[in-house]
């Protein structure tokens, strides 16, 4: 079923959060991947958190502790291999680590992009514990973690038009003698433009007035989880792109034709940020 | 969302300073304000006294409040020049009270911090009638070196280099401006001064410049606090600060540029000669792959051919190698505001790794051969975060809040 964008804050456990400790306990693996687990929280899906020799029958556990309660009500996985896991919070009140609501506990499952909604908790931990891959006995693998909440309502009940996605590299082209041109390269970034001609729905342009005012980097998600409802499965619109961004227009509210009646008229361009 | 702040500190009717700082910030012109500049002297020679660079500044002068000393509506009673004036950045563009702040909803909470001190010159002080404002030149307290005389009768044959420093500094045109403490006063290489008839007649600043280079020392100006200090250092396990380049995995990306990119052998000086003696310092191997770089030292108040030969060494040790230099440009923030002179700082630039035929990028150890692809590479500039580099520079550009570091590898 088509997804509408979704806005989330940014990640919890974001890299440029010093605070937070990621421990993995695996009795198999001769390669547990502890010295890369900080790789799920650095915004790349080219980098990666993978074990080395384990099998499903270690159940492979990752803490994360972020210090700091902060409301979670948003995990994402993105691109995993995992078949059965479960996550779980820690509860300050019970002291032990407590299934969310509904609760995480997976099995059989198919998909490398995970989105788990539940109801609004105060954590520092997480505990995740994957007891099977979906190739059998498969090294686990993580790109992405991201523990978070989503915008207000989150996604958005319209459908804006998603114009000038750009995934730029930053060229700078210099021509040789021969005529020939150079061209040098920086890794890249995403931008976008989100239009609608008139927009009335006030949930919508909550989140609209609060990624503008919120002066902080937030995620985009623009397939919303469905990457079917597009007719080819492009980069930029697959469930594993998700952008941390900001908009770098100002907010310009203008009622469509000048009549107060109508809808606003709005157009954010957002690009992919560091902060 | 960040301010920058202007603050004023005038004298008063009994030509003392004023207890209180004056915000200024609302007659301040925003687009006279440039970068503000300060770095090690690095004409040639990596010695010197701190510079800050002139910072122009002009107010709305509608009122007459910045008018010269004795004037009706002006806030300067006695005189006008040296007024002190301190720049401030708040990273909030509002106070901040007593409340309730969420986790992860509130940017930051801190306080404003000066990001420079100086005082106003009415030397180079314009107005006219048609604009109404006031054009200032903001000069950086080691100015003050150029406008105090070298207290030669407090200096006598066979003081050391040490001792002479601490009498050009410890003189109340400077402090009362600046702190000094003699527990902040530490060159490399102490030397003894056989002869100081040529500092008679001399400023604080041509002494200064004589005797730093002889150290191998160098001042800086941190919290108006004089200190000075060896340029000899190691590099350091826990560098003051990290930045990551775009393809970096370590961390969040915070480095915007990072440009003129020297192997350093501009800076370098294999060979060392005191004039008028066949005294030298070579440097051997960087003569043989950079050829010669000569460097004289002409100072006759030294006459001790053993300690002319201790001076040589010690300038040959420090800067016969080359060494790496570049400037890096961060956004501003808090913690790199922090940073100081000298401050080592750690650099992870790896190479910009691309997927092979959308392959995800292989981990050694990890990757099978045969199965996994080497990734494209981007291998233009490397910089080893194992590495240390020190800062010399640091300049603040306030239209864009972002900070260059001028650095050197230790």
């Amino acid at each position: 079923m088509a997804e509408q964008i979704y806005f989330f804050k940014k990640n919890i456990i974001d890299i440029d959060n010093t605070e937070v400790t990621m421990t993995i306990t695996d009795a198999t693996a001769t390669n547990n991947g502890q010295d890369f687990i900080d790789y799920v929280r650095n915004r790349k899906n080219d980098s990666a958190w993978i074990t080395t020799g384990s099998n499903d029958a270690a159940n492979t556990q990752i803490d994360i502790d972020w210090i700091t309660g902060r409301d979670v009500k948003d995990i994402i996985l993105v691109k995993h291999n995992w078949k059965n896991y479960t996550i779980q919070y820690y509860d300050e009140g019970t002291a032990s680590y407590t299934d969310f609501n509904p609760a995480i506990s997976v099995t059989n499952s198919t998909q490398e992009t995970s989105h788990f909604e539940f109801a609004s908790v105060e954590t520092s931990m997480l505990r995740i514990i994957i007891t099977g891959t979906q190739t059998a006995n498969a090294d686990k693998e993580l790109y992405q973690l991201i523990v978070t909440e989503k915008i207000l309502t989150g996604q958005l009940a319209g459908w804006p038009i998603i114009k000038n996605p750009i995934h730029s590299t930053n060229k700078r082209k210099t021509k040789m003698l021969s005529g020939k041109t150079n061209i040098a390269e920086s890794l890249g970034f995403f931008s976008c433009d989100l239009s609608v001609a008139s927009w009335k729905i006030d949930n919508d342009l909550d989140i609209v007035e609060n990624i503008y005012f919120r002066r902080e980097g937030f995620l985009v998600w623009l397939c919303g989880g469905d990457e079917t409802q597009f007719s080819t499965e492009r980069i930029g619109y697959r469930k594993e792109d998700i952008y941390l961004m900001r908009p770098s227009n100002d907010y310009e509210p203008e009622f469509r034709q000048g009549q107060y009646q109508q809808g606003v008229v709005i157009n954010i361009k957002l690009e992919e940020s560091i902060n | 969302m960040s301010v920058i702040r202007v603050y004023l500190k005038p004298f008063n009717e009994n030509d003392e300073y004023v207890t209180d700082w004056i915000d200024v910030t609302k007659d301040v012109e925003v687009n006279s304000l440039g970068s503000i500049t300060r770095e090690i002297e690095n004409n040639e020679y990596d010695v010197g006294v701190l510079k800050y660079n002139q910072i122009k500044l002009t107010l709305r002068n509608t009122d007459g409040r910045y008018s010269e000393a004795g004037l009706v509506d002006s806030i300067f009673k006695i005189r006008r020049n040296k007024t002190q004036v301190k720049f401030t950045w708040d990273i909030q563009p509002f106070p901040l009270h007593c409340g309730v702040v969420e986790a992860g909803e509130c940017y930051l909470l801190d306080d404003e911090v000066i990001i420079f001190e100086g005082y106003l010159s009415d030397l180079s002080f314009t107005t006219n009638i048609q604009d109404q404002k006031a054009n200032f030149s903001v000069l950086g307290f080691e100015s003050v070196f150029k406008e105090t005389e070298f207290p030669f009768a407090s200096a006598g044959n066979g003081d050391t280099i040490e001792e002479l420093l601490k009498i050009a500094l410890n003189q109340s045109n400077i402090t009362q401006l600046l702190t000094y403490d003699d527990a902040n006063i530490n060159v490399d290489l102490d030397i003894t001064v056989d002869d100081v008839s040529s500092l008679e007649n001399k400023t604080v600043q041509e002494v200064l410049d004589f005797l730093l280079l002889l150290s191998n020392s160098t001042l800086i100006i941190q919290d108006r606090t004089i200190y000075v200090r060896s340029l000899d250092e190691n590099p350091t396990p826990d560098p003051a600060y990290y930045f990551y380049g775009q393809a970096s995995l370590g961390g969040a990306e915070n480095i915007m540029s990072i440009e003129d990119i020297r192997t350093g052998i501009n800076r370098t000086f294999n060979l060392w000669t005191w004039k008028d003696t066949d005294l030298a310092a070579r440097e051997n191997t960087s003569i043989d792959m950079n050829g010669v770089r000569k460097k004289e030292v002409d100072f006759q108040g030294i006459t001790n051919n053993t300690n002319r030969q201790a001076i040589l060494d010690n300038l040959r040790d420090e800067w016969g190698n080359a060494k790496q230099e570049f400037i890096l440009t961060t956004p501003m923030k808090y913690d790199n505001l922090s940073l100081k002179f000298f401050d080592q700082v750690s650099i992870d630039y790896p190479p910009i790794f691309y997927e092979f035929d959308s392959n995800p990028l292989a981990l050694y150890d990890l990757a099978i051969y045969d199965q996994a692809y080497y990734p494209l590479s981007q291998w233009a500039l490397v910089i080893d975060p194992n590495e240390r580099f020190k800062i010399m520079g640091i300049e603040m550009n306030i239209k864009d809040f972002t900070i260059d570091y001028r650095l050197r590898k230790v």
